[in-house]
């Protein structure tokens, strides 16, 4: 019995290290949890439409999916240059850091139309009553959208680039950054498959997720180059 | 609400923001003279050591300490 | 004693022998008797000389008092990080670095500790104010995601092993955060449609004499502390950063 205590007090002795990954596990369930409500539309405080029956999921949830499927595949954004170990080769092309990135982030953009294309369909089929009659409007929100993931998750791909177990701290470090794009698209999507809304009606939340693509190709734009240098 | 029950509500705000003041400036004051006392103690071996050096090494102009006459 | 005076970091020395006394005024021990004096006066006035708030929440809008100031000095740390991220990444050498980067770091950590204030006021107020503990509203779900990115700053610093570039990484993403605080407000408060959420942190831009005062002492009180727990911070990281060198120079002579 003793000897069984004295292991157990070695080994949380030593796991310092899972303690710091928990507390990244931390992190990341608050997150969830925040983006769980904006998908959802209900808490405590909300004087929502009450009307939101347990077997109707929201539309808005997509994104709650969407969002999790691509943090999994931006983490692989440099995984072609770590595996061959041609990040130098990129760097000594005659073109300007920016322009990398826009290249990986466009290949990310692609991935991520891709990817959308296979999971919408199957999300109306399983999820949605009224099916994916409000295509037109939704793509614009989709797209922009995917700009500003592609965006985020390319820059900080470049930030973890030669982080230890980075496949643990991207999420958790993209997550919250991808809050705002998560609470302009729920809410877009949400008026324009569960409430029929066109695309006038949702133009403040465009304007928003095009804002907020702009900001975060800016910050690329000044940082992208120190972080892939040196 | 009556005035009873939020007088405990804000009491109790001000407390902790108060209590968390505290616990910063202590725990700032506490590193701090932690590290002077590192730092001390690690100016102190320097010297030491330094003296250790400059004994053998034989300058031109130092004196030797404790050279028993000859 | 002798070791008392060796204990003085270089400037402590210089700042002694300085020409004005004035500059004990602004000493770091200072400015935390200024921020104590500005705080208890701070909260004197709000429980013995501000009225009570007319409106529904009556007694518990005093919370008010300490909430505010907690989150705008919150925000001003954040935003001396973003200052000092940006000057730590223009300087070309590490060692320029380090001072811009270590102040970074403070703001960080001493904002996230006024956020984790803000998040638990702000939740008693709620409580007293609307009787739930936690509401969807834009400042606790702003302060709330702004706790949960600075603390991924320091998952993201933690998981670099290379010292220069863990500054350089630090510093990207401490800009990168402060953008982030600013766009998750505002899309919590104007975006989301058919959850109209509690505001539970109504306080009129018109604030009678006594309260605007109250509020002002309170304020600056709390954003000499931010000052006086920075100006400790620096000093600490400068005494590191100096130990750090008496103890290379000791590795360095050992036979």
């Amino acid at each position: 019995m003793r000897l069984f205590l004295t292991l157990v007090r070695r080994d949380v002795v030593a796991e310092t290290r899972r303690l710091q990954a928990v507390l990244s596990m931390a992190i990341f369930a608050l997150v969830v949890m925040v983006v769980l409500h904006y998908g959802w539309g209900v808490g405590p405080g909300d004087a929502s439409e009450p009307a939101r029956s347990t077997e109707t999921v929201p539309a808005a949830m997509l994104w709650v999916v969407f969002v999790f499927a691509a943090i999994l595949g931006l983490g692989r954004t440099f995984a072609p240059e770590r595996e061959d170990d041609c990040l130098d080769g990129l760097l000594l092309l005659p073109v300007d850091r920016f322009t990398l990135f826009l290249a990986k982030a466009t290949t990310n953009l692609l991935l991520l139309i891709v990817l959308q294309i296979a999971v919408v369909p199957v999300f109306a089929l399983f999820f949605l009553e009224t099916g994916v009659t409000h295509l037109p409007a939704f793509i614009p929100v989709a797209l922009l959208a995917d700009v500003g993931m592609a965006a985020v998750g390319t820059l900080l791909a470049a930030l973890v680039l030669r982080a230890r177990s980075r496949d643990l701290v991207l999420p958790v470090v993209m997550l919250p950054l991808l809050v705002p794009l998560v609470i302009a698209a729920t809410s877009a999507t949400g008026a324009v498959v569960d409430g029929g809304a066109d695309l006038a009606e949702v133009a403040g939340r465009l304007g928003f997720l095009a804002g907020y693509d702009a900001v975060m190709l800016l910050l690329a734009w000044g940082t992208f180059g120190i972080l892939v240098s040196e | 609400m009556n005035v009873e029950e939020a007088l405990w509500y804000v009491a109790a705000s001000w407390s902790i923001v108060f209590a968390g003041i505290v616990a910063l400036i202590a725990s700032t004051a506490r590193r701090s003279r932690r590290l002077k006392r590192q730092l001390r103690e690690a100016r102190e071996a320097a010297t030491r050591q330094a003296g250790v050096h400059s004994r053998p090494a034989g300058r031109d102009d130092a004196r030797p300490p404790m050279r028993p006459p000859s | 004693m002798d070791t008392d005076m060796q204990t003085d970091t270089r400037e402590d020395q210089s700042s002694s022998r300085g020409t004005a006394r004035w500059s004990r005024l602004y000493s770091t021990p200072a400015l935390f008797v200024w921020a104590a004096l500005l705080l208890v006066t701070g909260a004197l006035l709000a429980f013995l000389v501000a009225p009570v708030d007319a409106s529904a929440m009556g007694f518990s809008q005093k919370i008010f008092y300490v909430h505010a100031p907690v989150a705008e000095t919150a925000l001003v740390a954040f935003a001396v990080s973003f200052v000092a991220a940006v000057l730590s990444l223009r300087r070309t050498a590490a060692t320029d670095r380090g001072p811009w980067a270590d102040l970074e770091t403070a703001a960080i950590r001493l904002g996230l500790a006024f956020s984790v204030l803000v998040l638990i006021t702000g939740m008693i107020w709620g409580r007293a104010a609307w009787g739930v503990w936690w509401a969807w509203e834009p400042r606790l779900t702003t302060f709330l995601l702004a706790v949960l990115v600075y603390a991924s700053y320091f998952v993201v610093r933690a998981a670099t092993d290379d010292e220069d570039r863990r500054a350089v990484i630090g510093s990207v993403f401490a800009i990168i955060a402060f953008v982030s605080v600013p766009l998750t407000f505002f899309a919590t408060r104007y975006l989301p449609e058919g959850l109209h959420p509690v505001v539970i942190t109504s306080s009129g831009a018109q604030m009678e004499g006594s309260m605007a005062a109250t509020f002002v002492v309170c304020t600056a009180g709390m954003l000499v502390l931010l000052a006086a727990l920075l100006r400790s911070e620096m000093t600490a990281a400068r005494i590191r950063a100096e130990l750090a060198e008496t103890r290379d120079a000791l590795e360095g002579t050992r036979p």
